[in-house]
């Protein structure tokens, strides 16, 4: 056989093992490519969690409508009464973030380091100017991972908080100016789970000469101070000191 | 030389799983009637071969051919509804069962013609 037709019966061999392996790769790995497998999957994902939704809605309704029943019940008796709307307030006030919370948690100082500002890079001032984005995102990242509240310089961070940057020296938490020179975040929670959900960061601040200092307080020793910054309210006017 | 085409085998299945290819599954059907193609000449290539009368051009364009026609002909039969598909795996089928009979036969006499001469 000549030399010619060897190499072509290698090449085409080896073309055909080369298909062979495709096919058997791609029909062994349906899962990935499949559109109906993967909208099946997701569909069935979905209805698990709607389901689960479902439940714990259904569960939250049997609970107000317990309470109903409970207030309506104890129309009579004015005292009982009184005592459910006063447990019912505290429920909405610890919710609202108007009262002091103490337990474990960490504390997060975030402060400039000269050494980390000489050595940053280029782009260090539009990175600063982020600042506060990043703080945002690190107090919605410990949101997220179980923390029950959290204080920013002593600035309580409730449902309408907001943190932002006004120029690279001028940092507004709350509505209140404060020094983005050093920033003390304080959360109680899950401390392993925040420990966690805080890895990415120290980078992030690092860019910003900002050195990242993350501490555990375990001891049940750390204490929330409540929200105490100004409330801009449209329509309602405070009552002051007059009796309802 | 039955050999070659197995390290030809080999060495394509090394490069198949070293780029780690694959095709979409919608594309799967068109691949696996290809293949099936490609089979039938690759023993067809074998079969003339031990038959004296391989011919080097003809099996390459055999090879490229037969697998693109029959991926077109599963294509059609897709586009038309119809299992168009089916025709060419009956039609390689036959093909490679007859290939493979013949170089069975071809290696036995081979084989037989080489006894008979060491005695």
């Amino acid at each position: 056989m000549k030399t010619k037709n060897k190499i072509s019966l290698l090449v085409i061999s080896a073309v055909l093992g080369c298909m062979l392996t495709i096919q058997f790769s791609s029909a062994n790995r349906p899962k990935a490519e499949s559109n109906a497998v993967a909208d099946t999957m997701q569909l069935t994902v979905e209805l698990a969690q709607q389901t689960e939704r479902q439940q714990f809605l259904r569960s939250q309704i049997r609970a107000l409508e317990s309470q109903i029943n409970a207030l309506g019940t104890q129309k009579v008796d004015q005292n009982q009464l009184l005592l459910t709307l006063a447990e019912e307030l505290d429920k909405v006030k610890r919710a609202a973030g108007v009262n002091e919370v103490r337990g474990n948690g960490v504390i997060i100082t975030i402060e400039d380091n000269v050494n980390l500002i000489a050595s940053g890079p280029v782009e260090m001032d539009l990175y600063r100017r982020s600042f506060g984005d990043f703080l945002y995102r690190l107090v919605n990242y410990l949101k997220g991972n179980e923390a029950n509240a959290i204080v920013v310089n002593n600035h309580r961070i409730v449902s309408f908080s907001s943190i932002r940057s006004i120029d690279t020296n001028n940092l507004q938490v709350n509505t209140v100016m404060i020094s983005p020179d050093k920033v003390i975040i304080k959360a109680v929670g899950n401390v392993e789970q925040m420990k966690l959900g805080m890895s990415l960061f120290p980078t992030y601040f690092e860019m910003m000469g900002k050195s990242f200092k993350f501490e555990a307080v375990e001891d049940g020793s750390l204490v929330i101070p409540p929200y105490d910054d100004p409330v801009k309210y449209e329509y309602a006017k405070p009552e002051g000191d007059k009796k309802i | 030389m039955i050999w070659i085409p197995v390290i030809g085998l080999v060495l394509g299945v090394f490069i198949g799983l070293s780029f780690n290819l694959s095709v979409p599954l919608q594309y799967s059907s068109y691949l696996s009637i290809a293949v099936l193609a490609a089979l039938d000449t690759v023993f067809g290539g074998i079969r003339a071969s031990l038959e004296k009368h391989f011919d080097s051009s003809v099996f390459i364009s055999g090879f490229f051919f037969n697998t693109l026609l029959a991926a077109l002909l599963a294509f059609i039969g897709v586009q038309l509804g119809v299992d168009l598909y089916l025709a060419a795996v009956f039609a390689f089928g036959v093909r490679l069962f007859n290939n493979i009979a013949t170089i069975r036969r071809l290696m036995v006499t081979r084989s037989r013609k080489q006894g008979e001469k060491t005695l």
